[in-house]
């Protein structure tokens, strides 16, 4: 970890163990955070703003509710704020039983299919869609994660509430399988054009 | 066919900080923050309640255990 991330982290604990006795103290994490939970709740919330806004703010006042509860294990205070945010998420997508929604950037993907796959094309860029659409939420939510957002192993476990080799494992069974149906979609949507 | 769980949006528009920075409102999430918190009278011995503030009122509390057992006493 560098000297100016570790200088940050201590900061940030101070400002954490302030707002944990008065709740005023947390406006600064609220200032530093808001806009990194808004684009993590903005991809998942069907880029819908104003719906953005409403579950960010929700999962910042869950924040301030919990505050005492938080403790330091390594990692960055924004991963407690992330799984917070996730969870708030689920739940509005339990409540309104709506679709839920993945936003996938083509350039990210490439990399993701190329380290499945070897090699990138359109046909597996749309098997990839079609696959991963027919997956449970917690596969979805790994990749989402881990590929596409490109997040560490620690912060996908802190985020999961897993351990960190338990998120290992399981990205790697999620990989071989989405291998095989990869494979098998590929094939289905290649005979459906021939 | 399965059914498709998700609706997945490819190279989706991003949203500018700008717009991002009128949605931020500390005020609003404290005065939700407030209306949760502080809800019921017993709200300081609550454990979201600040450290300091528990501390003082189980010191009056003791206090005044105290004090009514010693008048009982006399």
């Amino acid at each position: 970890m560098s000297e100016q991330k570790l200088s940050n982290n201590a900061d940030e604990l101070t400002i954490i163990q302030a707002a944990q006795k008065d709740i005023t103290f947390f406006r600064e994490l609220y200032k530093r955070h808001f806009k990194t939970v808004f684009r993590f709740v903005y991809t998942r919330a069907g880029n819908d703003e104003d719906l953005s806004a409403d579950l960010t703010q929700q999962a910042f006042v869950k924040a301030m509710l919990n505050i005492h509860r938080y403790e330091y294990r390594g990692v960055p205070f924004i991963a407690w704020l992330y799984r917070i945010a996730l969870n708030e998420i689920n739940l509005h997508y339990r409540n309104t039983s709506k679709t839920r929604t993945v936003s996938i950037d083509e350039q990210v993907v490439k990399s993701f299919i190329e380290e499945i796959d070897d090699d990138y094309s359109d046909i597996k860029l749309q098997a990839l869609k079609l696959t991963l659409s027919e997956q449970d939420e917690e596969v979805v939510q790994l990749i989402e994660m881990r590929y596409f957002e490109k997040r560490s192993f620690k912060e996908l476990s802190e985020i999961l509430g897993i351990s960190e080799s338990n998120a290992k494992v399981k990205v790697h069974r999620i990989l071989r399988k989405l291998k095989v149906v990869l494979l098998k979609k590929m094939q289905s949507l290649t005979g459906e054009k021939k | 066919m399965k059914k498709s769980n998700y609706d997945i949006k490819t190279n989706p528009r991003p949203i500018s900080e700008k717009d991002i920075e009128k949605h931020m409102n500390f005020d609003k999430a404290l005065d939700t923050y407030t209306h949760w918190a502080y809800r019921t009278r017993w709200h300081r011995f609550q454990r979201h309640s600040a450290r300091n503030y528990k501390i003082v009122m189980y010191i009056i509390l003791i206090a005044v255990i105290a004090a009514l057992v010693l008048m009982e006493m006399k």
